[in-house]
């Protein structure tokens, strides 16, 4: 629908289009339909654009925590490819045998930063802490790994509030309903405290195509290229090893 | 004020789904209405059960149960598939499948009241005029009671674009494919964009309000009261 601009009001563009009952705009080429984890969305998104720009493949983004968005797929969710927030989930698919589907590779590592305080904070169990969900975000995993660091024992008490993936987590942090939030870095923002990388278990971050899509492929390729990594550790990731 | 493609997108699918929603419902909705409406037993109320069910069930069981029913390796998900040659988990068709079981309660049981209020007597005058069944339907019960096909068919409507729990579930958040408005809301929230998730708000409310508030005119309280005719005045 891009090639329109539409002027509607909100109350009247529902009504109007209840009225256009026949099938969905029909696209010369679908797009490219990526699942990608609540961490690296909003550095995707920026990537995509460059992406489309060079090339006219169009990208569907649909973001969720990595354990959702496995589930999904699992369950037979149409995605081509997966930015998974740790390498885990990307391996687990990848030994599924999906036709199509290509290996894994690690496309930035992930470090948490804590938003609303100071590392110390979290000894205080008067301090509220947003984090990703841990059963399903591996970037909620980190997080938990961090709060059972000896050092902040003392805030075992503290009220723990999940959020669905660190997005959420953020979110709710930003309403200022939580005190602190522990996040991925490329989602918190500049002024929050860095957490050290040895705190917690590694973020690697894996991809893959899930299917035999040549798109897929080229994509994939284009971001494993130099310029794609240095900008993916501007957006405040570690480069892979 | 300027709607992106993102949004439109979903307006468009939001429409697109409570239409075909609506529409299966309405066909459906009404012989199973007019069957319940006529009939008492543990059978019938056995079924009235279950077509209410979803008013008081959480959206999550049903998207529970419908997520391993539409997955691709289950009997359902391959005979869809083999039938349709396209895969039903996360697609259009599962929402509109999910959304159909969801708004049930909404279309049949207005109808059901409806029914209910239609004398006997009235249909014996008919069938001894000799008007068989559906020229009975066509020619009594529809006239009396079109007013409640509008009542129907826009809680149907109104009750699928208001679909959160079950879409999340069933649908996977694909834009132009099953991000509705509810979910590209719950997204816009989540990535701290304001601006447009108060445009999809409003909007709703708005919409919501405008079918309630015309329902309500139209029709004063009694028909959207979801009673058998029996306790009415």
């Amino acid at each position: 629908m891009n090639f329109i601009h539409y002027q509607l009001h909100p109350i009247l563009a529902p009504l109007l289009l209840c009225l256009l009952v026949g099938p969905a705009p029909v696209r010369a080429e679908p797009p490219l339909r990526v699942a990608v984890a609540a961490n690296f969305k909003p550095t995707l998104e920026t990537l995509n654009r460059r992406f489309t720009a060079q090339t006219g493949i169009a990208i569907r983004l649909s973001s969720a925590s990595t354990g959702v968005l496995a589930t999904q797929i699992r369950h037979g969710a149409p995605f081509d490819v997966l930015f998974a927030a740790d390498a885990e989930y990307a391996a687990g698919l990848a030994r599924l045998d999906l036709p199509g589907a290509g290996e894994p590779f690690c496309y930035a590592v992930g470090t948490l930063a804590l938003a609303g305080g100071a590392p110390g904070d979290l000894a205080d169990a008067g301090h509220s802490v947003a984090i990703a969900n841990p059963a399903t975000a591996p970037y909620g995993r980190a997080a938990m790994d961090v709060l059972a660091r000896e050092a902040f024992a003392a805030g075992a008490g503290r009220t723990l509030v999940r959020g669905n993936n660190v997005a959420q987590a953020y979110q709710f942090w930003h309403s200022g309903a939580v005190d602190l939030a522990l996040v991925a870095r490329a989602v918190a923002p500049p002024e929050a405290a860095p957490v050290p990388a040895d705190w917690h278990r590694p973020l690697q971050q894996h991809a893959l195509a899930l299917t035999a899509d040549p798109r897929a492929a080229r994509y994939l390729k284009w971001i494993r290229s130099d310029t794609v990594r240095s900008l993916i550790v501007e957006a405040g990731y570690q480069p892979c090893p | 004020m300027s709607l992106s493609s993102a949004e439109l997108d979903a307006i468009y699918l939001t429409a697109a789904l409570a239409t075909v929603t609506t529409a299966i419902l309405l066909l459906v909705g009404t012989p199973l209405a007019w069957w319940l409406s006529r009939r008492r037993g543990n059978g019938p109320a056995l079924v009235e059960a279950l077509v209410a069910l979803p008013l008081i069930l959480p959206p999550t069981v049903l998207g529970f149960y419908l997520l391993l029913m539409f997955a691709p390796d289950t009997a359902f998900g391959r005979a869809w598939e083999a039938l349709t040659g396209s895969r039903l988990a996360f697609s259009f068709s599962a929402l509109v499948i999910g959304s159909v079981i969801y708004s049930l309660p909404f279309v049949v049981q207005p109808l059901q009241s409806a029914f209910g209020r239609v004398p006997e007597s009235l249909l014996q005058t008919a069938a001894t005029l000799g008007a068989g069944p559906a020229d009975q339907f066509r020619s009594v019960v529809l006239p009396l009671t079109a007013r409640s096909f509008v009542t129907a068919a826009s809680l149907g409507f109104a009750h699928t674009v208001g679909e959160f729990g079950v879409v999340l579930m069933i649908g996977g958040n694909i834009p132009g494919e099953t991000q509705v408005l509810s979910i590209a809301l719950f997204d816009y929230v989540e990535s701290l964009r304001f601006a447009e998730a108060h445009r999809l708000a409003a909007g709703l409310v708005a919409f919501s309000l405008l079918v309630l508030f015309l329902l309500y005119r139209g029709e004063g309280r009694r028909a959207l009261r979801l009673q058998p005719a029996d306790e009415q005045p």
